[in-house]
């Protein structure tokens, strides 16, 4: 069966990150990416944020952190899944996230390991976040 | 007669010598004046007749004056007789001396006398001798007192005058015959006086003499003489006409008794005597003593008695008196205090003893009791001893001897064993010819008195050695505070002998200016508003050095409140008085330095409670001083530090305490101190004595640069963590991101693209790691110094193109490393504010020396702000700045203003900005 394309919007301010995210979630799953953002402003300028399945949203960023635009972003399109993606193993709170509306997680450093999973399960509306993660 | 004869004779002869007629005239007046008597008289007057010779001399020898005196009452003749009583013819005739003799007569004569001739001598004789001339006839015995001189002595004579008138050969003469009666005066006067006695006596006499006569029914007739009417108040009469009144006069009482008294008297020829009461007439009762004698028995068978009364009411009254006296005088003796013990002389042995001495001796009157066992019987001893009392020095035997002693030494024991000490006076008793009839004795225990005496004495001795040896002045004054008496002490005190000083006022010591203060002080005394006052005072030594001496005066007062006495008591507190003062002055100084220090200095207890405070601890407290000294310290301080600060209190002693802590004041304001303490000895026990600094200020400012320099160091820090997680992390992660790819077998794309973008992303993550690094110490500005690394800075932002930089930097030498570091922190974040905040588009930087100094100054074109109104995060980068700088001793200033950009100015001192060691 052919699974059904899933269309995802990366939000980072790392351009390299960016890239290598990009690179790695199309060829190897072969997820169309169909928007990039290097933050808030960026992010809301994007035409086709509704069109997404799933958007893919760093927490720490220089102007406006993912919190912030998520929860703006979930009161036009309250239906859209976003994963949180972090540095900051620390910084992450189960409780927080879930209240801002996020359905799930995923460190950058173990990106290449639990991405695939993350996508998959969120977009079967399942939450996916780490194990190791703060409540 | 016989003289009146002979003077006749003798003046016949007298005159007639040559005539004859005269003679024979005289003789005949004088036959006619004196009458004769005896047949004698006529045979003189026949030999008158006869011989005129025999006449002459009885005229000259008569012994009776005779004088002849003529019509001008001029002595003519006069005879032996008158020349013997003085007259004297020469003396009279001449007419002087006047008053003696004859010259008396012949003055009365021709004077006028006093014109009462029933008192005059001289009146009476001047008209006997005119009238005689007048009437030619004689007149006789007229009675004349005169005064003659004899031998110079005055006699009195009274002389009966008789005159007779004669002629003499026509001439008229008057004869005057002078009687002396003198002697006879006097005996009839002598006569009239003793007459007049006897009367007063039997006037004075009271007795009377009566005289009845009884028979067998009783008197039939009495006699009583007048004075009957003294005693008994009835006249002789009445007793005459009633018979029976002598005897119903008698006290109905004595009636029986002297009825008897009168049948006794018949029997007895003898006196018989009997003293009874009658009743006067006037009721009263009068005793009378009433004698008795009988007369005889008549023949009608009648009885006649004599008697004789005699009033003895005053005698009866003064023996019952006297009895009553007697009487008086047992019971006085009887309780007289004193016992009363009496010996007579005739019967040796006593004779008296009252109640008292009956007492005190144990027993009364003993038979037997003698002079010589007297002792023995009464059981006298010496006091103290088992010695029986000398009985020739008991004072009862110096009496009988007739001396007066005293003795206080005898003790008479009791038949019961008790011994009493007696103090006895004795004395003899004499009666009225002074012979010694008796020996009194009067004695009293004083076995109390003389164990009061004892202690008396041995407490006066104790009072007096503490007075005449006591280190303290003591001295009495009477009440006007003349000095009585001193103690050696007090003379030494004040450097004056007694005998300087006793006498004189008690304010010859005083001090001129203490005078007032004293009078005040005795005012309160005399007001009694206290009895005795205590004060510290200055006294002038005798020498004028000054004293000064505690001083307490007391007064004693008589009953009615009266001040009769001071007593001062001084002690000398010289040193005391200086090493006082030194103290007050020291502490004084203390005190200053306690109160005006700017620490708050509080005194404790070794447990914390509050036991002093100077006045900037109240101020810095808030709490009034009362309030203070109620509180404990450990319960003011901050919970935490209340066990360390108990530690350090108790602990205190081995150490200097040196506390940090902080308290809430009475104002609610939260006070930092600093506390040191020490322990001291404050009123007598162990104390600590704190000193507290406040340094809330400067725990406010610590506490800031803290809070600041945590701030920067977290600024730091984030910055740094966010280089770095954001700088390199994402990159790490993507390099590792690729590495997972290409170890991945089943991989769709080409490896070597793969790993052609891992290196690429390593090289990224070195270039990364270098600018991280060259943030967090410039590379530049150790390599360069300052301008370089501000310039290299500044050009980044150059190239950004939004502002312009002017940067003008002239140092002739390299600055110290941590001056560099600091300035370039505090240039990077001026620029940082500037672009951030201020949104300048001009910077201006001067950096150059001046006289030493290092002056930095910064411009921004920017909008500015008010110093006041700035806000947290910029105020704080700010006071980061500041506090950088001032911690190189730098000073940092600030001007700014809303729309007039902002100017920094920054100036550090030589010695810190420069290297030790000169380029140069």
């Amino acid at each position: 069966m052919v699974a059904k394309e899933i269309k995802i919007i990366i939000v980072d301010d790392n351009l390299v990150f960016r890239n290598v995210a990009r690179n790695f979630l199309q060829s190897e799953f072969n997820y169309r990416i169909i928007g990039e953002a290097s933050g808030g402003k960026e992010f809301f300028t994007l035409p086709n944020i509704h069109q997404a399945n799933i958007i893919l949203m760093d927490l720490q960023m220089p102007e406006v952190d993912g919190y912030y635009i998520t929860k703006e972003m979930l009161k036009d399109y309250n239906y859209m899944k976003v994963i949180a993606i972090t540095m900051h193993t620390e910084k992450a709170y189960l409780q927080e996230l879930i209240r801002v509306g996020f359905k799930g997680c995923v460190f950058k450093p173990d990106f290449y390991k639990n991405i695939q999973d993350a996508i998959i399960s969120v977009n079967s509306n399942k939450y996916y976040f780490p194990q190791q993660i703060n409540l | 007669m016989w003289m009146n004869v002979f003077v006749g004779v003798f003046l016949g002869f007298l005159l007639c010598k040559s005539w004859q007629p005269l003679i024979k005239k005289i003789t005949e007046s004088f036959f006619q004046n004196f009458k004769i008597e005896s047949s004698e008289s006529k045979d003189s007057c026949i030999i008158i007749n006869g011989g005129e010779q025999l006449l002459e001399s009885i005229f000259e020898n008569a012994p009776v004056p005779m004088l002849l005196i003529n019509k001008q009452t001029e002595l003519i003749m006069m005879n032996k007789a008158a020349l013997e009583i003085g007259i004297d013819t020469e003396k009279e005739f001449s007419g002087k001396g006047p008053g003696y003799s004859l010259g008396c007569i012949s003055a009365s004569i021709n004077e006028k006398g006093c014109g009462d001739s029933a008192e005059c001598s001289r009146c009476r004789l001047r008209l006997t001798i005119q009238d005689t001339f007048k009437t030619k006839t004689s007149k006789n015995k007229v009675p004349v007192i005169f005064v003659a001189c004899k031998n110079s002595t005055d006699i009195s004579y009274n002389f009966l005058i008789s005159t007779s008138y004669i002629e003499i050969q026509n001439a008229p003469m008057v004869l005057m015959v002078m009687e002396d009666v003198t002697s006879i005066i006097k005996a009839e006067k002598a006569l009239i006086e003793s007459e007049f006695r006897y009367k007063q006596i039997t006037r004075a006499i009271t007795d009377y003499i009566y005289t009845i006569l009884v028979d067998d029914n009783g008197a039939i007739s009495t006699h009583h003489t007048p004075a009957c009417f003294k005693i008994t108040g009835y006249q002789a009469e009445e007793f005459e006409s009633n018979p029976g009144l002598w005897l119903d006069i008698v006290y109905e009482k004595d009636r029986s008794d002297f009825v008897l008294f009168l049948k006794n008297a018949k029997t007895s020829s003898e006196k018989n005597l009997m003293e009874h009461r009658i009743i006067r007439k006037d009721g009263r009762v009068c005793w009378i003593s009433n004698v008795l004698v009988l007369k005889g028995f008549r023949k009608d068978k009648t009885i006649q008695y004599d008697g004789i009364i005699h009033d003895i009411t005053e005698r009866k009254l003064a023996e019952e008196a006297l009895e009553n006296q007697n009487k008086l005088f047992n019971t006085m003796l009887d309780n007289l205090p004193i016992g009363i013990f009496m010996m007579s002389v005739q019967e040796g042995k006593p004779i008296q003893a009252n109640r008292h001495a009956k007492e005190l001796m144990g027993r009364g009157i003993v038979d037997g009791a003698g002079l010589s066992n007297l002792n023995e019987v009464y059981d006298a001893y010496v006091a103290g001893t088992d010695q029986l009392y000398p009985v020739e020095k008991m004072p009862i035997v110096r009496g009988l001897e007739g001396y007066e002693s005293h003795v206080d030494n005898m003790e008479i024991e009791h038949p019961d064993g008790k011994r009493i000490l007696l103090e006895v006076f004795g004395c003899p008793v004499f009666d009225k010819d002074n012979n010694i009839v008796a020996s009194l004795v009067g004695f009293c225990d004083i076995t109390q008195r003389k164990n009061d005496e004892f202690a008396l004495r041995e407490s006066e001795r104790k009072l007096s050695i503490i007075f005449e040896y006591s280190h303290i002045g003591i001295s009495l004054s009477d009440e006007n505070g003349n000095i009585q008496y001193m103690n050696p002490a007090f003379c030494q005190l004040l450097g004056y002998q007694p005998d300087q000083a006793i006498g004189q006022n008690f304010r010859i010591f005083t001090d001129p200016d203490d005078v007032e203060s004293e009078i005040k002080i005795i005012h309160k005394l005399r007001n009694r508003e206290t009895d005795s006052v205590s004060f510290e005072k200055k006294y002038i030594r005798h020498s004028g050095l000054e004293i000064w001496v505690q001083m307490q005066v007391s007064c004693f007062r008589d009953i009615h409140g009266n001040i009769t006495n001071f007593i001062a008591i001084i002690e000398d507190i010289s040193e005391r008085k200086k090493s006082i003062d030194l103290l007050k002055a020291s502490e004084e100084k203390f005190r200053n330095i306690f109160n005006t220090s700017n620490d708050a200095i509080l005194i404790t207890d070794t447990k914390g409670n509050i036991l002093e405070v100077n006045n900037i601890t109240i101020e810095h407290s808030g709490y009034p001083l009362d309030v203070l000294k109620k509180l404990n310290i450990v319960e003011m301080v901050d919970i935490n530090d209340r066990e360390p600060i108990k530690h350090q209190l108790e602990n205190i002693k081995d150490q200097k305490g040196f506390i940090q802590t902080s308290y809430v004041n009475g104002r609610g304001e939260k006070l930092y101190i600093e506390v040191v303490g020490h322990t001291i000895n404050y009123d007598g026990r162990e104390a600590i004595l704190m000193i507290s600094r406040d340094i809330s200020e400067r725990k406010i400012m610590q506490q800031k640069i803290l809070n600041a320099i945590i701030e920067a160091e977290e600024k730091e820090r984030t910055f740094f963590s966010q280089e770095l997680h954001d700088g390199i992390g994402p990159i790490l992660s993507t390099i590792k991101l690729y590495l997972q790819w290409i170890q991945n077998p089943d991989t769709k794309s080409d490896k070597s693209i793969l790993l052609d973008e891992a290196l690429n992303t390593i090289e990224e993550a070195i270039i990364s790691v270098k600018e991280i690094s060259n943030k967090l110490s410039p590379n530049v500005l150790k390599k360069f110094g300052l301008g370089t690394a501000i310039n290299s800075f500044v050009k980044k932002l150059e190239n950004l193109g939004n502002v312009k930089f002017s940067i003008d930097v002239q140092l002739s030498e390299r600055l110290r490393p941590e001056i560099e570091i600091m300035l370039y922190r505090v240039l990077v974040e001026a620029i940082n504010n500037s672009l951030k905040y201020a949104e300048a588009s001009l910077i201006k930087i001067d950096i150059k020396t001046d006289s030493g100094s290092l002056l930095v100054s910064y411009f921004d074109n920017g909008k500015g702000f008010k110093i006041d109104e700035l806000e947290n995060n910029f105020g704080n980068g700010l006071f980061n700045m500041q506090n950088r700088v001032t911690t190189c001793e730098g000073s940092f200033v600030v001007k700014s203003n809303r729309g007039e950009g902002t100017e920094i100015k920054i100036v550090i001192p030589e010695h810190k900005f420069l290297k030790t060691v000169s380029l140069s």
